[in-house]
């Protein structure tokens, strides 16, 4: 994957050395593409690549997360004899012969630092999209689905406003959107073919196991851009044959679920925590859904959202 | 009280209170209740939390039992042993703690 000698180091970054050492060095390179500021709630970053290609690809997966203030951490994507490594800032994140295990690496390392910078909000393993300035909160546990559910309502019209973790305000319990990347698994492929990466050949590696969906390529207006209301907590599981259930629960039960995939909920005290979860849910219609098939579950959840009596309360 | 009601231990002046580190929001008529000592969550439906919501922590199980039969026309037998059962109930999950009023 190496396109100029004059990237080749003369010295190399190694997670032995001090950290200092290493951005010193890593500072110290010539780097064919550097993205733009970037955010991921608080957390500044910017990521830097030894590739033109890939760099350019880095930046269009993380495109909605440009930011205009300084980015105080910067990653190094760099390819060399076949080998992928990542630093953020001078720690080493990935080191790896797998192109998609690096880039997988690079943004679960991203969504780890953004959601330790979001704690002072309430915080949710969810997924959320947005429709008429309400959001889609559905809470869920690791394979459940989550990305492929809101990528289907983002197909079907709604705004994305993250894949993977919810940041509720708990003073203004206004949903912060968070438009990281959506990562589809393989599993995920036959419900989403649309979304299938049109890459060029060196970049395909990248999709190996995973493909990684910039929520603006989906289309023009799919990204929620402002922070918007709490309307629906959709709690769902995905069981293998079963039939697609959507079915009211009460608001009661959907505090529960949010309370059960909440990251941060001790943070806040539980008597706070307990008392911000209710002032969310009263603000939310509660349903449990479940599904064998992701893509009859997106139908019906659009069809509950984008119905005129999907938002009376 | 019945005499079911002290069969099984529990006595008519007993009087039902919340332990402190027992956390809960009422929504809708149901109530959340949260053990922060075990970690637990639990639901009570909304009958279950009209009970929770008259346990104040000074009232016996006869005064409350008596307090629900007259709000709701209901039988006060019926009652007192419903809230009986539900106070046990609680009791063994550790959401409530008794206590004997001196007479």
């Amino acid at each position: 994957m190496r396109s100029a000698e004059a990237t080749v180091p003369t010295v190399w970054p190694d997670p032995r050395r001090p950290q200092a050492d290493n951005l010193r060095i890593l500072d110290g390179m010539e780097w064919s593409h550097r993205t733009p500021h970037l955010r991921a709630f608080s957390f500044g970053f910017s990521v830097r690549a030894s590739e033109p290609s890939t760099g350019r690809y880095i930046e269009a997966l993380f495109g909605a997360m440009a930011a205009s203030d300084e980015a105080a951490h910067v990653y190094s994507f760099l390819e060399f004899d076949g080998r992928h490594e990542v630093y953020r800032d001078g720690e080493q994140v990935s080191s790896t012969e797998a192109a998609s295990t690096a880039l997988g690496h690079l943004l679960w390392d991203v969504n780890r630092n953004a959601i330790t910078s979001a704690r002072q909000d309430l915080l949710f393993h969810a997924s959320a999209a947005e429709y008429e300035g309400r959001a889609v909160l559905m809470p869920a546990p690791m394979g459940s689905g989550k990305t492929t559910l809101v990528a289907g309502l983002v197909l079907g019209g709604l705004r994305y406003i993250t894949d993977e973790a919810v940041a509720v305000d708990p003073t203004t319990l206004l949903v912060h959107p968070y438009p990281k990347p959506l990562a589809l698994r393989r599993g995920s492929w036959e419900a989403l073919p649309s979304l299938r990466p049109d890459l060029a050949p060196e970049l395909r590696p990248f999709a190996r196991s995973t493909w990684y969906v910039s929520p603006g390529m989906i289309r023009a207006d799919a990204i929620a851009s402002s922070p918007c209301a709490p309307g629906f907590v959709i709690a769902h599981r995905y069981e293998i044959g079963a039939r697609t259930e959507l079915t009211p629960m009460s608001r009661a039960e959907g505090l529960i679920a949010l309370a059960e995939n909440s990251f941060n909920i001790t943070d806040f005290g539980t008597r706070r925590s307990m008392d911000l979860l209710a002032a969310i849910v009263r603000r939310c219609r509660c349903y449990r859904l479940t599904t064998g098939d992701l893509d009859a579950a997106s139908r019906v959840v659009l069809d509950l959202v984008t119905s005129s009596e999907g938002f009376d309360g | 009280m019945t005499g079911s009601a002290q069969r099984d231990g529990i006595r008519a002046e007993a009087v039902p209170r919340i332990p402190e580190e027992i956390v809960w929001v009422e929504v809708d008529g149901e109530t959340v209740v949260y053990d922060e000592r075990r970690k637990q969550v639990h639901l009570l439906n909304p009958t279950a939390s009209l009970v929770w919501s008259a346990i104040d922590g000074r009232a016996s199980l006869d005064q409350i039992a008596g307090e629900l039969s007259g709000a709701f026309g209901a039988e006060p037998a019926v009652v007192r042993s419903d809230v009986q059962e539900l106070v046990r109930e609680l009791t063994e999950l550790g959401l409530l703690a008794l206590s004997t009023r001196r007479r």
